[in-house]
This record gives structure tokens, sequence and C-alpha cells, in this order.
């Protein structure tokens, strides 16, 4: 994620889109981590359901966490900004965002990605709904970018180990 | 999902999804039956390279085959770190970035 904030509170950013009942996937580095990637990232990448009730909870956990667009410009969740932003960066209170509402290589963005995606516990009672593994390493193989193609490596070697640790545990389907 | 067919479907599944593709669009590009295509992206079976090769390329993209040096260390840092539940995960890079100074 661009830029380098100090402050980096992802369980702090992700309470507070639970505490305004937010639908959103998480993607990027930080759901590439929670899945298993050794990597470093300073910031949340989410995948935000478009619907007018949920853009509405949306911003108002944004106002909660402070936020601000990082190029300066009033921020404003509207439809068009949805429809024309592939990524709006945020900075808030409790570090960086990145809305991205039609992540690369997805269709449909929220609606693509929930299909696959899984709730995983990551401490402090949050259980936010990361994106799958086969989806997280189609959006790095989409982004085209040398970092992206080995991410996307990455992910695979990890699709790979989980099937052999399910099998190992009697857990194939 | 067996281990032995993980690759390919993955990469079936992925060519298809990026191409915008269902399977049954899918099995008529490429000349195969639904059901096989279902099946593979399934991982209940494997195609062979040259299949898979040719329906990526009917999706829009290419496969380079090539020879690369088999990293192992890599494998064993994954598996490592695959471990480790969720939270421990983030904990870890919480760390890493105390530590790093990030």
């Amino acid at each position: 994620m661009a830029g380098q904030g100090d402050v980096f509170d992802p369980r702090g950013l992700l309470a507070a889109l639970d505490r305004n009942y937010v639908s959103y996937v998480l993607i990027g580095g930080f759901a590439r981590v929670i899945r298993g990637t050794d990597e470093l990232t300073s910031g949340v990448d989410i995948c935000p359901s478009l619907r007018p009730e949920n853009v509405e909870r949306l911003e108002r956990a944004l106002a909660e966490l402070e936020a601000k667009r990082a190029d300066r410009r009033r921020l404003a969740l509207d439809e068009e900004a949805l429809a024309r932003e592939s990524v709006i960066r945020l900075r808030t209170a409790k570090g960086e965002l990145q809305i991205v509402p039609e992540p690369a290589g997805t269709r449909k963005g929220f609606e693509d990605l929930r299909r696959g995606a899984s709730r995983e516990h990551i401490g402090h009672g949050l259980r936010p709904q990361v994106a799958s593994v086969p989806d997280l390493a189609r959006m790095s193989a989409a982004l085209g970018r040398e970092r992206d193609l080995e991410r996307s490596r990455e992910l695979r070697r990890i699709m790979e180990l989980e099937v052999g640790i399910q099998r190992t545990l009697g857990l194939e389907r | 999902m067996r281990a032995e067919t993980v690759r390919s479907a993955a990469l079936i599944r992925e060519a298809r999804l990026r191409a915008g593709l269902s399977q049954q669009e899918l099995a008529a590009r490429s000349g195969k039956d639904r059901t096989v295509i279902a099946r593979w992206e399934q991982g209940s079976v494997a195609p062979s390279i040259d299949t898979l090769v040719e329906l990526v390329r009917v999706c829009g993209f290419d496969i380079p085959l090539e020879l690369v040096v088999y990293d192992s260390a890599q494998d064993e840092r994954a598996a490592e770190l695959q471990m480790l539940s969720p939270e421990r995960r983030v904990n870890r890079l919480l760390g890493r970035r105390e530590r790093e100074g990030g």
C-alpha cells in the first residue's frame, strides 16, 4: 500500500468497520499475511459491498476513523466516485486504508470475492471476511507487476500446502 | 482437491474468471465438455500440460513453460507460516514492523 504513515493499527481499523456493520472483503497485503505470505505491509485494503446502505455505513465508519483522502481532496463516497476511482487512498487515525471497489482480476468486486472468502479469527474478537487464497493470487497476477507476480507465486505455494495439510488432517473435500 | 491437481485446477479457474467466462462459455470456446472443465477446476482430475496450455490460451493468457532452479527454502518458509494461526500471523507482522521500524 502506498504511503508510510507512522500509525498501523489494523485491528483498530477493522474494529471500527465492525462497529458500523460494514460489509467488505479484506484484500491486498494484509489479507495475504493473514493467509500466510511472508511480507511486510503498512495498510489495510478492503473491497466493500456497494449497496447504498452499506456505503452509508462505511461513511459512518470513516467519520469515526477521522479518514481523509491521501491526495487531500474532499472525501465523498458517492456512486460516481466509487464507479470512477479504481482505488480510494485514505489516511485514518488507525493507519492507511485503501478502498478498492473492483480489484484487478475480479468482476463486480465484492460479489465476486465474497463467494470464496471466509471469516478468520485475527485476535481481539475480530473475524473479518478475508479473500480466499486463489482469489488473492488472481488479483496479484492480474496486477502483473513483478512484485505482484512473486506474491501470486507465493500464494500458489500456499494453495498446494493447504491441500497437503488437509490431506494430513483427513479433511480432504 | 488433490495435491497433484491443485495447480492446474487453480490456473484454469483463474484464467476463466479473469477472462470473464462461465464454464459453459469456456467449454464452447475450447470444444471441451463443460462437465470435464468443472472436474478440472474442482481438482478431481487434471488435464495434460498441453490441454492446460490450450485452455489458458483460449482465455487469452499463456503459461510460460521454462525450467528455473527450484528453491526449497521458500517452500519451507511458507510451510512454517502455514502452521501459525491467522491471529499469530498478524502478531508476527506487527512485531516485525515494530522491530524494523515500519
